[in-house]
């Protein structure tokens, strides 16, 4: 019988038998060595004491070479009955004494010749070789043969034992493995029992006991449970065949029904269908089969046959260049695949009109055929709104031209080919001048259409790969590409200010634009967009400020300009808190009688690191940057406290002027801030006179009007401050409660030196007597000037001919003495 | 080495024994005689690394004990042998040896030596009675050798067990008169 056919048990008696025969063997085998080494070692370890023993006492023997002592020595070996021979050599070897014991015979031992010293094993004895010392030298050998006799006998005493031990415990051990198989067996008999009775009987409600804990229990106990499981699942599967066969008869029946109903739903469906406002299709495998009305309708045609394919509705290509016919296809195998595809689509309608659509295919069975479904709805709506997003991130929306963003992309790449092909590449900055005169004189609507028509003509003018682009109000950046050298750039710009040269026609209006424009070149002034642009921006105001229609390269001045200019406006944000403004007045004196009748206050700005800042720096600076609303505020409060303390002092009471920009005069609050003004300084409104621009006044005029009347209302007089320089007629301007007209210094420069100023000047005055209005003329240098402005009545003169602005101290030192200084003495020309 | 080589082959030829060979078996037991002899410390003068052998420089054998022995390191001291005169006095002597033809000159040279550390050695019939310490003689042809340990005692002398035990006979008395 195979050891694999035997029973559990035998098995596992045979193992743990043959384990512990196993274990007594080795133990016994490992022993024995162990006992046996020990021997051996502890017989060499006694031999070699007796040997040195001896080799002490018969050294001197060996020494004086006395065989007869040496015998006697010898004989002392009769006591150890294991030591079979003893023997001296001396030092030439030659045996010297002999002892040999009576048992030596038997054994048949023979000790062979001189040896070097140590231990020799026979299989019967032990032979030891060790050197005999006289006082540390050699007189000799000793041998000593050792009888191993007892050894053998010692070892068979063991084997004995050993055999002992094993019988004996293969006999317990058999006892206790046939308990321990019986215990560990017995569940597995059970097991296999109640298996037997399933198997045969089909009886899945018997169970095991469960009759130990362990492995055994929890194999019954899973066992127990998988009978359970396969016991419910029988009962359930013979209840839900029962139930299907319930459900069959009862679906049986409801199908008659319900085949009625479905004739009634499907009308119901083609109704739908039908009448559905969103064009829907059918279509299967093979093309269109069917269509509503709707459909039709969309796309302007008038029976359902006019076409098969979607092909037949859509242009040739996609817009992304796909074949229509293919592109189709794949949409609609797609949707069969997947069961729903949604996709934009190009189609066409019937007159060949293009429109973008939505289309969605939704698969279904029809009748037992696969069908999809599809609806297409026209996007053209908001595929514009679309696209207009997409314009207005690149475009400015009110010319057409790229904006920022899109120039800087421009630049970028036209930086990135003129490395590569080693060329150069113009920035071009354009402003228009005085573009804010126009937008406040002519109106926003008016200033948008300039900008639109100054776009056309830059768009005109430029060649293909250059780029016009629109970067903030006025201002427009033209990139040239493929420049050989700066005077192709200069000449370009030129050119730019001769397109723009001819009137410009807007709504009526005949307007004459000059512009500003500066240059950066690449790579000399800029090795990126960033630095181009602001470079160029910098030559345009250098070029600003040199007057009209002027072109300007960078220069690194510029840019300590633009440093300066941008420092300055730091600045000024800190000069009110710093108290670095301050005021001077400049006396106004009536020609006819000499006395001063007023002071216009002038704000003056001292810089800790610049000196004194000309105001006409500084004071563009405050209006760009809003600065001049808290500034104009603190002028007009400072003015009029100084008016009030002038009279508090008992002096004459004159008319103080104060400028007022068009910026703080939008200002919702401004007329309550000057109530508040005259309520905190307790001046009277008679003695404060507003200086307004004509631009001023002419942009909104509507609102300008209510304001001014109310202002007018309040006490205080209003003038209109360099008159001559806008665009408006003095007729026009009589609308305005205005008392007063100021003409600008440029006219009077003119008077005594140009007859067509003079001319100018002379009729300015006249037509403001016929109105009524006071004329005072500012700039006034010297008498020539003054003798034609007595001449020609002209009322007050301001100006250093009269005084130069002077302190509020000086001020009150003059008006002390009015009159006095009514005949004036020369002073030099200067601010 | 060539001198212990000759020591060592002096039993080989003990059946065919010159005189010559007698004196090399001779002077091998001087040389055991030293090694198992323990002289008094005041023995040896400080500094004086050798133990001297003194022979009288009449001893016919003298030139082949000095061959045998001149030289040979006993502990910590090397032998010297030292050729006396007559009459020179016998001072920084640890051994003397006395041949077998002293006559007279033995017993005055023993009995100046009495109570002295000098291990004395000699091979007349009457040496040991002289106050001789050991004697040596023939037996067999092979040389042994006879103790008197009471002149040992007497002279300071410690002669080991290992020596009396193979000695032919050994004397307590102190034959010499004068002695205490």
């Amino acid at each position: 019988m195979h050891v694999r056919n035997l029973s559990i048990r035998v098995k596992l008696t045979l193992l743990i038998l043959f384990a512990s025969g196993l274990a007594v063997l080795l133990a016994s085998f490992g022993f024995g060595i162990y006992e046996s080494a020990n021997y051996r070692s502890s017989a060499v370890r006694e031999l070699t004491a007796l040997a040195d023993t001896l080799g002490v006492n018969s050294a001197a023997s060996l020494a004086f070479e006395d065989k007869k002592a040496a015998q006697e020595m010898l004989g002392a070996l009769a006591i150890e009955p294991h030591v079979l021979i003893g023997r001296l050599y001396d030092n030439d070897g030659n045996s010297f004494a002999e002892y040999r014991s009576p048992n030596c015979g038997q054994n048949g031992i023979i000790l062979s010749g001189l040896r070097p010293d140590g231990a020799y094993f026979d299989r019967t004895s032990l032979v030891l070789f060790r050197g005999v010392l006289l006082n540390g030298q050699r007189t000799g050998s000793i041998a000593l043969v050792f009888d191993l006799g007892e050894l053998r006998s010692q070892r068979l005493e063991y084997v004995k034992i050993a055999a002992l031990v094993l019988v004996l415990s293969v006999l317990v051990t058999f006892v206790a493995s046939l308990r321990l198989t019986v215990s560990i067996g017995a569940p597995f008999v059970q097991l296999a029992a109640v298996a037997r009775q399933v198997s045969t009987e089909k009886d899945y409600s018997v169970r095991a006991k469960v009759g130990a804990g362990g492995e055994a229990g929890l194999l019954i106990r899973s066992f127990n449970e998988m009978l359970s499981q396969i016991e419910s699942s029988n009962n359930q599967l013979r209840q839900q065949r029962e139930h299907l066969e319930e459900q069959v008869e009862f679906r049986t029946s409801e199908l008659v029904a319900a085949s009625a109903e479905l004739r009634e739903s499907e009308n119901k469906y083609r109704v739908l269908f039908e009448d559905s406002a969103d064009a829907i299709w059918l279509i299967d495998s093979k093309g269109y089969v069917d269509c509503n009305s709707a459909a039709l309708q969309l796309f302007g045609f008038s029976t359902k046959s006019e076409f098969t394919h979607p092909a037949d509705i859509s242009p040739p290509n996609q817009p992304d260049g796909r074949s229509s016919r293919i592109a189709a296809e794949k949409r609609i195998a797609a949707a069969f695949l997947k069961g729903k595809e949604r996709f934009e689509w190009l189609h066409r309608r019937k007159n060949g009109e293009l429109f973008h659509a939505e289309v969605c295919l939704a698969a279904m069975k029809l009748q037992g055929r696969p069908m999809l479904l599809a609806t297409v709805r026209d996007i053209t709506e908001r595929k514009i709104a679309e696209e207009r997003v997409q314009f207005l991130a690149y475009y400015d929306a009110l010319t057409g031209l790229p904006n920022r963003t899109l120039l800087e992309d421009r630049i970028s790449k036209a930086l990135a080919s003129a490395r590569r092909r080693k060329e150069g590449v113009a920035v071009l900055f354009l402003d228009l001048d005085r573009f804010k005169i126009i937008n406040d004189t002519l109106g926003h609507s008016t200033g948008d259409a300039l900008l639109q028509e100054v776009a056309a003509r830059l768009k005109g003018w430029a060649r293909e790969q250059d780029t016009v682009a629109r970067v903030g109000g006025d201002e427009f950046v033209v990139l040239l590409t493929s420049i050989a050298q700066a005077s192709d750039a200069s000449v370009a710009a030129q050119r730019v200010i001769s397109a723009l040269t001819a009137d410009f026609s807007v709504m009526g209006n005949s307007i004459n634009v000059t512009c500003s424009i500066g240059i950066s070149m690449f790579p000399e002034n800029g090795r990126d967009s960033e630095a181009l642009v602001k470079n160029a921006d910098a030559a345009m105001y250098s070029a600003k400020q040199k007057g009209p229609n002027n072109i300007q390269f960078f220069t690194k001045s510029m840019n300590d300009q633009m440093v300066e200019k941008l420092t300055l406006e730091s600045g000024l944000r800190l000069a009110l808190d710093r108290e670095e403004l301050f005021l001077m007045y400049q006396p106004q004196m009536d020609i006819a009688t000499g006395e001063i009748v007023g002071v216009e206050a002038l704000l003056r700005w001292q810089h800790p690191e610049f000196g004194l800042v000309p105001p006409d720096r500084f004071i563009r600076i405050a209006e760009n940057t809003g600065l001049v609303v808290p500034i104009g505020e603190w002028v007009l409060r400072t003015a009029c406290a100084q008016a009030r303390i002038w009279q508090d002092e008992g002096l004459p009471g004159v008319q103080i002027a104060v400028n007022v920009s068009a910026v703080q005069f939008r200002q919702d609050g401004f007329r309550d801030h000057i109530r508040s003004v005259f309520y905190e300084t307790g001046l009277a409104a008679q003695y404060l006179e507003l200086e307004l621009t004509e631009s001023l006044l002419l942009s909104n005029a509507d609102v300008m009007f209510a304001v001014l009347r109310e202002l007018k209302e309040m006490g205080l007089s209003l003038a209109i401050d360099d008159f001559g320089t806008g665009y408006s007629s003095l007729s026009y301007l009589r609308q305005f409660p205005v008392s007063k007209l100021k003409i600008d210094r440029s006219f009077i420069q003119d008077v005594a030196i140009n007859p067509d100023g003079a001319a100018i000047t002379a009729a300015i005055i006249g037509m403001a007597k016929n109105l009524n209005l006071r004329v005072i003329a500012e700039g006034v240098e010297n008498e020539a000037q003054l003798s034609f402005l007595r001449t020609h009545q002209c009322d007050e003169i301001q100006g250093n001919y009269f005084s130069r602005p002077v302190s509020a101290d000086k001020v009150a030192e003059m008006l002390r003495g009015n009159k006095i200084e009514s005949t004036p003495s020369p002073r030099p020309a200067e601010m | 080495m060539v001198l212990v080589m000759l020591l060592f082959q002096a039993p080989q030829s003990a059946y065919a024994q010159t005189a010559t060979d007698v004196y090399k078996v001779k002077a091998a037991f001087l040389f055991h005689f030293a090694q198992l002899v323990d002289w008094p410390s005041d023995a040896f003068n400080s500094g004086d690394q050798s133990l001297n052998l003194c022979i009288f420089d009449d001893e016919p054998h003298l030139q082949e004990l000095q061959s045998a022995l001149e030289g040979k390191p006993i502990g910590t001291r090397v032998v010297h042998v030292r050729r006396l005169r007559q009459t020179q006095p016998l001072q920084g002597c640890s051994i003397l040896f006395l041949g077998r033809n002293e006559g007279r000159r033995q017993s005055a040279t023993l009995r100046s030596l009495h109570g002295q550390p000098v291990l004395t050695v000699g091979e007349s019939n009457n040496f040991l009675s002289e106050g001789g310490i050991i004697r040596l003689h023939l037996v067999q042809d092979k040389v042994r050798f006879d103790i008197n340990v009471g002149v040992a005692d007497s002279s300071r002398l410690k002669i080991s067990s290992r020596l009396l035990l193979l000695a032919s006979s050994v004397t307590l008395g102190d034959q010499a008169k004068g002695g205490q």
